[in-house]
């Protein structure tokens, strides 16, 4: 049975996502995809945690974030954000969406570990605490730059993690999900690095503890564990030998050779004491993939999308169509889904087939877009000319005019769309791939609709039509004939039902479960 | 009017003269006689509705034989529909005149010969109505595609008519988008 992510009310539940880490960050980039193509909840609320806030993840997540939001606020404008991005994209951790556990209120420069843990006050009566902090942690790791991150050394990311019981945006986020009954918490981030490990455990237990009256103020209660939880990344990459042994800053670097020994130390904390969370899932990879480079954190540390991460995104889903788990269960319930192969492809998406269906159908969506209305992602030349009579618009009655005039939220479609198929490309050309869509045999132009789903059963067994944009218009235009006179609206909604019909059809193999998932 | 309509300007010409067989020997010449009218009038009737019927057959070919939803080759398939009917609107005619509907002289109109004897209808008469029928078919074509594209194609089990019921009309240029 896979995940039902169209009809199991998880669109009128709220999700309150924790990206932990660069790892975590990182799964933020498929989830909003699987939002755009109208897979996601109601509402989710991101809570992005890293000390490194340049990190190239974190940049190219705020500016996904951004773009999805400007394009679903420019579609609600037009009455025409219930189909594709029908997701509410809310900022969990204010206005800057990435709560730092190393910012302080003195706006100290200087990020080294000692001065954010205030060492040179450990005098006088507090002198065996700085004795005790020198002989734990060595000079390199006392003079670690923390805006790198935590790399690898979680015990430091710990010390400051708990900080996040002292923020208002946390007590508002434990206050909001009184209110939001059925809403769930689910945290993301690799157990074998250095925020997500250390962030992990500090989070659940954060979030069912709750926060305790101070100052003759009330307690807020924490979150039932059933309603929490968490995917945990086991080492799902390696790092290629670095140029210099130490970090610039002569702190420690990530090491590969730790990873296995770091998850295997970690997992049984999760699996034998209450850690806070109903369920986990755990994700990984039997061939960890080498990175392309050993960055340590800023802009450099940008690698490719990896399909452990769709995962990721996809057991946020799964945890909240479930509405989490049943009260009485024994927690936390841990979940895994077998991939088959090398290559996983779409057999083992763990999804049903309704939101098989969707998620192809999306997928049609957007390379018809890109090809039909803005070609590659650039302003077609004549768009009204090339929509001029065709059946479906003027069944909306929606003239091509009204419709190109609507240029904000087609640029941001676009724009969102075509980061999906950049990031499509990036996991077909990795090793191992996710074969999904043949995103990198080329731009969406140079790819027919027909051969746009990869793993086609009926390749060279039976001919298959060489199909155009004006193909999947004939699917567009018997959805449209239910939806006469609907306007902009409507074009969402025969977008979403045209391109599905053409997914049953061209793809019936892709979209029907054969038992693999 | 209604005339003007069925043949356009190639109305059935009623007397249209012929050469009679040259008498036997000793007997007087008779240069003319008639075609027989009602054969004349029977083949250019004929022709209308094979063109009628040319016509129909191609604009639910163009249309029905479509796998797409008016792109513009599409388009440019309708027009060089368009001119493959108006061709086969043309020799129509010729096809009833010639092979169909086989013109003979009207009965006593020859001394020479008063039987109604088969004879060859005048290319220039012929070629008449095939400029007509290349005009009136193609005509048809472009009526009948918008009439059943409004008519029929509103409806999605009408299949290539309702797909590309934009075509002719608003999306007419072959070298537009």
């Amino acid at each position: 049975m896979g995940t039902d992510l169209v009809t199991s009310g998880i669109q009128q539940r709220t999700l309150t996502f924790l990206a932990l880490g660069g790892s975590g960050v990182r799964s933020i980039e498929p989830l909003l995809y699987l939002c755009a193509f109208g897979l996601g909840p109601r509402r989710l609320r991101l809570v992005l945690i890293d000390p490194d806030q340049s990190n190239a993840a974190v940049k190219r997540s705020r500016e996904l974030i951004e773009t999805y939001r400007e394009t679903r606020r420019a579609l609600a404008e037009q009455g025409a954000a219930d189909v594709y991005f029908r997701t509410e994209v809310i900022d969990g951790a204010g206005s800057s969406l990435v709560w730092s556990p190393i910012t302080d209120d003195e706006g100290l420069a200087d990020a080294r570990f000692s001065t954010r843990v205030d060492r040179t006050l450990m005098r006088g009566r507090g002198a065996a605490l700085g004795h005790l902090f020198d002989l734990l942690n060595p000079e390199r790791i006392r003079g670690m730059d923390l805006t790198m991150g935590f790399r690898g050394v979680p015990s430091i990311g710990t010390v400051f993690m708990n900080r996040l019981r002292d923020e208002s945006f946390f007590a508002q986020m434990l206050s909001q999900s009184q209110a939001e009954a059925d809403g769930v918490f689910f945290a993301v981030g690799s157990i074998f690095g250095g925020t997500g490990s250390a962030a992990f455990p500090v989070i659940g237990r954060a979030l069912a503890d709750g926060i305790k009256a101070r100052d003759g103020g009330t307690d807020i209660a924490g979150v039932p564990p059933q309603r929490i939880g968490g995917a945990l990344y086991l080492p799902y990459f390696t790092l290629p030998a670095p140029e210099t042994r130490d970090a610039p800053d002569g702190g420690p670097r990530p090491e590969t050779v730790l990873f296995a020994q770091n998850a295997a130390g970690a997992l049984p904390t999760y699996l034998t004491t209450s850690t806070g969370y109903g369920a986990l899932y755990m994700v990984g990879d039997s061939v960890p993939r080498e990175q392309l480079r050993n960055e340590v954190g800023g802009e450099k540390q940008a690698n490719d999308a990896h399909y452990v991460e769709l995962f990721g995104a996809l057991a946020a889903l799964d945890f909240t169509a479930r509405g989490g788990e049943e009260p009485s269960a024994r927690l936390p319930v841990v979940r895994a889904t077998a991939v088959d192969g090398r290559d996983p492809g779409w057999a083992d998406l763990p999804l049903d087939e309704a939101s098989r269906g969707r998620l192809v159908g999306g997928m049609v969506a957007a390379h018809t877009f890109l090809t039909a209305f803005r070609p590659d992602g650039r302003a077609h030349p004549d768009l009204s000319g090339v929509l001029r009579g065709v059946t479906w618009a003027g069944l909306l009655k929606l003239t091509p005019e009204e419709l190109a005039a609507r240029t904000r939220a087609l640029d941001g479609m676009a724009r969102v769309f075509g980061s999906a198929w950049a990031w499509l490309a990036e996991l077909r050309r990795s090793t191992p791939a996710l074969a999904l869509v043949p995103a990198s045999n080329g731009r969406p132009t140079e790819v027919r609709p027909d051969e746009l789903i990869e793993g086609r059963a009926a390749a060279g067994r039976e001919r298959r039509a060489r199909h155009t944009a004006p193909v999947v218009f004939r699917y567009w235009n018997e959805a449209a004939y239910a939806h006469r006179g609907r306007g902009f609206p409507g074009f969402m909604e025969v977008m979403r039902e045209g391109s599905e019909r053409y997914a049953r059809a061209a793809f019936a193999e892709n979209v029907t479960l054969k038992g693999a998932a | 009017m209604w005339q003007y309509v069925v043949y356009l300007w190639a109305v059935p010409p009623a007397d249209v003269l012929l050469a009679c067989p040259l008498p036997a020997p000793g007997e007087a010449p008779d240069p003319y006689g008639v075609f027989d009218p009602s054969a004349v009038a029977a083949a250019y009737q004929w022709a209308v509705a094979a063109s009628v019927l040319v016509a129909l057959a191609a604009v639910l070919a163009c249309y029905l034989l479509d796998r797409e939803s008016l792109s513009r080759a599409f388009v440019r398939r309708w027009w060089s529909w368009l001119a493959g009917t108006a061709v086969a609107g043309a020799l129509v005619p010729l096809l009833m005149l010639y092979v169909v509907v086989p013109q003979h002289a009207l009965a006593g109109t020859c001394d020479t010969n008063a039987d109604a004897f088969a004879a060859t209808f005048p290319l220039a008469l012929a070629l008449n109505r095939a400029a007509a029928g290349m005009v009136w078919t193609g005509l048809a074509f472009a009526a009948f595609s918008l009439l059943l594209t409004r008519a029929a194609g509103w409806h999605p089990a009408s299949g290539g008519l309702f797909h590309n019921r934009g075509c002719p009309w608003p999306r007419v240029n072959p070298f537009g988008a």
